[in-house]
C-alpha cells in the first residue's frame, strides 16, 4: 500500500485525501465479523444449541439456547437459525427502555439492568430470532458471546461461521470457481 | 441433589391409568451407572425370569444415561430394556437421536411401565405434565404417519418414540422407532410395547442438565470431542461414507456371510452394496443425533423405479441381512428394504436375516414356492421388499416370517438352517473367519448379536490393536473386556462409536466430573462388569444353560470353503472354557459365589 | 497381480482396480503404485517414511500384520487389497 501512495499521488490527487481517511478507520476499528450460516454442512446434532445455554447458565437446556436447530425431514436440511444482528434493527427501534444496542463486536446486545422484560422485542423481531425463557423470567437473544461465538466453537462440521463480512463467503464463492478449472483449466493438477 | 442423573424415574401403570414419580435410589446410580445398567437392575428387580413378555405385568423401561443430554462426546442415547419376546433372555436395546435427551430435559431420568392399557394409548410428558392418552387415531399407522400426527396433536417440538403396525401385531422382532428413523432395534421390544396397547411416548422438556463441576466438565467433553475429531473413522471415515463402508473390508477378508452363511464369507457382488456405492449413488446427506460430532448417519433416497422411496440408512448389518445374506447386488431394493422396515417397525437384521433364511429352506425344497407366494430364491431383490412388507403387517407368509428364522425353520424340522444363537440372527461378521466375533455371538446375553462385544474392531480394522481374526489366542480375554466396556457405554448414555477414539479414562472424567461421584476408573469399568454379570444371572434363571452358548452347526462344523479363512470352522470349544475361567464363572457358565461377592451381586 | 482399491483411495487413484506386472514384496508394489498415482498417494500411504497407521493392507485376504508386513513377499496371481481405516458398525 506505502508504494501505491504516489502513483495515486501522480495520477488522482484529489483521492489521496480519502485515501488516508480510509486507512486511518481501517487502523481504529476491527472490521466487522458476521456469522454465517451453511445448512448444507448441518447435521442437526444441536450441539450449538447445547453450548450456548451452558456459556450462559451453565446448564445444559435447548429452550434457553439462543441458537436453534431446525430440521426438515423431507428436504434432508438443518439450519441452525439465530439473531443476525441486524443493522437496522427492529428489536431496537422497538425497546421502550433502549435497552438493546448495537456494541463493539457487532451484537445487538441487551442491557439487563435497564430491561424491563416487556417482551416487545419479541414481537418485533421479523425474523423470530428472540424468545423468552419462561423458568428465569428473561429474553433471551445471541449476543456473539463478546465477539468470540462459543457456537461456531463447538459445531462439528463448519456450518456455522464467524468471519470478516466481506470474506466470509469466500469458501462458497471458490468452490464453484473451481469448477471453471475442470473446465478451462490449462496446468493438470 | 443429584447431577448429571435428574433424579427422577417416571412409574406409569398401563392397567390403572396411575402416573407417578420415584426417586432415582444413589447406590443404584453409582453401581449400574444408568441406561442399560440401571434399566436392567430395575427390572430385575421387579420381573421374575420366567414370565410372558406379553403379560400385563411384564415391565417396560426406558431409560436415560446421566450423560444424555449434556455436551459428553455423542451424548444422544438412551436404552429400552424387558424381557425379549425373540429370545426370552433379558433384551435391552440402545437408540440415539434425540428422544433420550428430551426425556432428561423434561426431568426425567427413565420411565417404568407397567399393566396394560384397554386401548391403544400413548403417554404425553410436558415437564410436570404427565398423561395416559387416547392413540385410537394412530393405531394402525406407520411410524412416520404417528411421529407427525402426534406431534401436530401436542407440539412440534416434542420427540416421539413409537411402534409400527409390527409392534402392534407382536412381530417377535418389531423395533421402538424414535425421531422417526432411529431405532432401539434389536429382541422384539417394540412387541412388548404392542402388547401394552402403548403407541407412543410422547416427550417436551424445558429444565435443564446440570453438572456437578461445570468447567471440569466442559474441559473433558471439548477433550473427547477433540479426540473424535482427530481419528480417521469417527473424525471423517464414518461421515462419508457410514458403516455400510466395511461391506468390502469384511469381503476381501473373507468374513461377509453369503447367502444364509451357506456359500461362504465372499460375495461376487459385494461392492455393489457396499458405502462407496450407497454414497455414490443414493446418499443425499449425513446426519448425526444429539449432540454428535460424527455424523454417521445416512439420508437416503432412491429417486426412481420400483425401489424408489426416501429415509434413513441402511446401516452395515441391515445392508449386510439383505444384501450379501439373501444374494441381492441391487442397492435400491436393499435401502427400500431398509426404509420399510423403519416405517413398520421392524428389525432389518433379524428380517434379512429370516427371509435369507426362508430363500434356503425354498431352494432345497423344504418350503413350497406356494406357500411363500412367490418363487423365493436367492437374489429376489423384489422378494425381499415385498416379504418385508408382509411381515410388518403380519400378512399371508409374511406372518410366519414374523416368528424369527428360529421358529421358521424349526416349525419345518431345520432349525439348523436357522443362522441364530438363543434364537437371535448373527449379524453381518462370519464367526469362522473372525473367531473373536464367533465367541461374541455365542456369549452375548441376549443372543446373536455383534455390538455388545465388537471384536471386528481389532480383529479386521486393528483398532485399538491388530489381532489375527483366524487365531483363538487371546480373543476370550479381549471379549471381557470389551463387553465390560460397552455395557459402560451403553449405561453412561453416549454412543458406543465413541470407543473408536476415546476409551476408559475419557469416559470416567466424564462421568465424574458430570455427576460428582468419584469413581476411579476400575470402578466404571468393574460397573459394566456387574451390569454384564447381572444380564448372566437373569439368562440363568430364565432357563439358559450352557448348551445355549453355542453355535449353529454350520460355524461349527461346515468350514469356509473359499478365502482367507478357507478351511476354518468356529473353536468354540477352544476359547468358551477360556472365557469361562476368565469371567469368574465355573465350568458350567454360572458366576462363581466368589464373583458375585467381588461385584456386589451377591 | 491385481491391486483393489477402496474408499477414499477410489478418488486418489480414480479406479477401483488395476494391475502391476511384478513386485517382490509389499513395499515394493506401494512404491510402484506411487509412481503412477502421484504424491498425493505417497501421502496416504506414508507416515514419516513408514507405512501410515492407517491403512490396511491384505493380501489375499490376510492382514500384512499377520504375514511379514511391508516385507511380505507377493507372488504374480496375488490379490492386494487396500483400505483406509474408515469406519465400524
Amino acid at each position: 500500500m506505502i508504494h501505491a501512495i504516489p502513483v495515486f499521488l501522480q495520477a488522482f490527487p484529489i483521492q489521496i485525501k480519502e485515501v488516508n481517511l480510509s486507512a486511518s478507520e481501517a487502523g481504529s476499528k476491527e472490521l466487522s465479523k458476521i456469522l454465517m450460516i451453511s445448512p448444507e454442512k448441518c447435521i442437526g446434532c444441536r450441539s450449538c444449541e447445547l453450548i450456548c445455554s451452558f456459556s450462559k447458565e451453565k446448564e445444559f437446556n435447548p429452550k434457553q439456547s439462543a441458537v436453534s436447530v431446525f430440521s426438515y425431514d423431507d428436504a434432508a436440511i438443518s439450519i441452525p437459525m439465530m439473531c443476525m444482528q441486524c443493522e437496522d434493527a427492529s428489536c431496537v427501534k422497538v425497546c421502550p427502555v433502549g435497552a438493546l444496542q448495537m456494541n463493539e463486536p457487532g451484537a445487538v446486545k441487551i442491557d439487563r439492568e435497564k430491561c424491563i422484560v416487556c417482551k416487545m422485542c419479541i414481537s418485533a423481531c421479523p425474523l423470530g430470532n428472540i424468545s423468552f425463557d419462561s423458568r428465569k423470567k428473561k429474553i433471551i437473544k445471541c449476543d456473539l458471546c463478546e465477539g468470540d461465538p462459543q457456537c461456531e466453537k463447538i459445531c462439528p462440521t463448519g456450518a456455522i461461521h464467524f468471519g470478516e463480512g466481506s470474506s466470509v463467503n469466500l469458501a462458497r464463492k471458490k468452490s464453484i470457481a473451481r469448477k471453471f478449472n475442470e473446465l478451462f483449466g490449462e496446468v493438470e493438477e | 441433589m443429584m447431577f448429571g442423573w435428574t433424579g427422577t424415574i417416571l412409574r406409569v401403570n398401563l392397567s390403572t391409568g396411575k402416573t407417578g414419580r420415584e426417586p432415582l435410589r444413589e447406590d443404584y446410580a453409582k453401581s449400574y451407572i444408568g441406561a442399560r445398567g440401571l434399566g436392567s437392575r430395575i427390572y430385575i428387580d421387579e420381573v421374575d425370569p420366567g414370565i410372558d413378555p406379553f403379560s400385563p405385568d411384564n415391565r417396560l423401561i426406558f431409560m436415560a444415561g446421566p450423560l444424555t443430554g449434556t455436551l459428553a462426546a455423542c451424548p444422544g442415547r438412551y436404552e429400552v430394556v424387558t424381557k425379549a419376546p425373540l429370545t426370552g433372555t433379558i433384551g435391552a436395546a440402545n437408540s440415539g437421536g434425540h428422544f433420550g435427551p428430551e426425556l432428561k430435559f423434561a426431568g426425567y431420568d427413565g420411565i417404568i411401565f407397567e399393566g396394560k392399557a384397554a386401548s391403544p394409548v400413548y403417554l404425553l410428558i410436558e415437564d410436570d405434565r404427565v398423561e395416559i392418552k387416547d392413540a385410537s387415531h394412530v393405531w394402525g399407522k406407520d411410524v412416520h404417519e404417528t411421529t407427525d400426527t402426534l406431534l401436530a396433536d401436542t407440539f412440534e417440538d416434542a420427540r416421539v418414540a413409537c411402534i409400527g403396525p409390527a409392534g402392534e401385531k407382536l412381530v417377535l422382532f418389531a423395533t421402538i422407532m424414535n425421531d422417526k428413523h432411529r431405532a432401539a432395534g434389536r429382541s422384539g421390544l417394540g412387541a412388548v410395547m404392542g402388547s401394552k396397547n402403548l403407541k407412543a411416548v410422547v416427550v417436551r422438556g424445558s429444565r435443564s442438565v446440570q453438572v456437578a463441576e461445570p468447567q471440569k466438565f466442559l474441559e473433558s467433553c471439548l477433550d473427547a470431542r477433540k479426540k473424535l475429531k482427530a481419528n480417521p473413522v469417527t473424525g471423517a471415515g464414518l461421515a462419508a461414507y457410514g458403516t455400510e463402508i466395511l461391506v468390502n473390508i469384511l469381503n476381501q477378508s473373507g468374513a461377509l456371510p453369503t447367502r444364509n452363511w451357506r456359500d461362504g464369507g465372499i460375495f461376487e457382488h459385494a461392492d455393489d452394496t457396499g458405502g462407496e456405492t450407497l454414497a455414490k449413488k443414493y446418499l443425499v446427506r449425513n446426519k448425526g443425533c444429539f449432540g454428535c460430532t460424527i455424523g454417521c448417519g445416512r439420508i437416503t433416497r432412491i429417486p426412481s423405479g420400483p425401489f424408489k422411496g426416501y429415509g434413513e440408512g441402511p446401516e452395515y448389518e441391515a445392508g449386510w441381512s439383505y444384501g450379501a445374506d439373501c444374494g441381492i447386488r441391487e442397492l435400491d431394493a436393499i435401502c427400500k428394504a431398509n426404509f420399510i422396515c423403519n416405517e413398520l417397525g421392524l428389525d432389518p437384521i433379524t428380517m434379512g436375516s429370516t427371509i435369507a433364511c426362508a430363500m434356503e429352506m425354498v431352494e432345497k425344497g423344504i418350503i413350497k414356492k406356494e406357500e411363500v407366494g412367490r418363487d423365493l430364491k436367492f437374489g429376489d431383490a423384489e422378494g425381499i421388499v415385498e416379504l418385508t412388507r408382509k411381515t410388518g403387517l403380519r400378512e399371508g407368509f409374511g406372518d410366519k416370517l414374523a416368528l424369527g428364522s428360529y421358529r421358521l425353520a424349526d416349525s419345518y424340522g431345520h432349525p439348523e438352517l436357522s443362522m441364530t444363537v438363543k434364537k437371535q440372527e448373527m449379524p453381518a461378521y462370519d464367526g469362522r473367519g473372525v473367531q473373536g466375533m464367533g465367541l461374541e455371538y455365542a456369549t452375548s446375553n441376549r443372543g446373536g448379536c455383534h455390538v455388545r462385544g465388537y471384536l471386528t474392531s481389532p480383529e479386521i480394522l486393528g483398532i485399538p490393536k491388530k489381532l489375527d481374526p483366524l487365531v483363538t489366542t487371546d480373543k476370550a480375554s479381549w471379549l471381557k473386556i470389551f463387553q465390560d466396556l460397552t455395557a459402560v457405554v451403553d449405561s453412561a448414555g453416549i454412543c458406543l462409536f465413541t470407543t473408536f477414539a476415546i476409551g476408559l479414562p475419557e469416559l470416567s472424567e466424564m462421568l465424574r466430573t458430570a455427576t460428582g461421584v468419584n469413581l476411579t476408573d476400575e470402578e466404571v469399568l468393574r460397573a459394566g462388569e456387574r451390569i454384564w454379570n447381572m444380564e448372566k444371572l437373569f439368562n440363568l434363571k430364565a432357563g439358559f444353560t450352557k448348551a445355549d452358548d453355542t453355535l449353529p452347526p454350520r460355524l461349527l462344523s461346515e468350514p469356509l470353503p473359499s478365502g482367507a479363512a478357507k478351511g476354518k470352522v468356529t473353536e468354540l470349544g477352544t476359547m468358551l472354557p477360556e472365557y469361562y475361567s476368565l469371567r469368574g464363572w465355573d465350568s458350567e457358565g454360572v458366576p462363581t459365589d466368589a464373583k458375585l461377592k467381588e461385584l456386589s451381586l451377591a | 497381480m491385481t491391486i483393489k482399491f477402496f474408499a477414499y483411495l477410489r478418488d486418489d487413484t480414480r479406479t477401483k482396480e488395476t494391475s502391476v506386472e511384478k513386485a517382490d514384496t509389499v513395499d515394493d508394489l506401494l512404491r510402484k503404485l506411487c509412481d503412477i498415482y502421484g504424491p498425493k498417494l505417497h501421502r496416504r500411504f506414508f507416515q514419516q517414511g513408514e507405512l501410515s497407521r492407517e491403512i490396511i493392507i491384505l493380501v489375499n485376504g490376510r492382514h500384512i500384520e499377520h504375514l511379514n508386513g511391508v516385507m511380505t513377499s507377493l507372488e504374480p496371481h496375488d490379490e492386494i487389497s487396500i483400505f483406509p481405516t474408515v469406519a465400524g458398525g
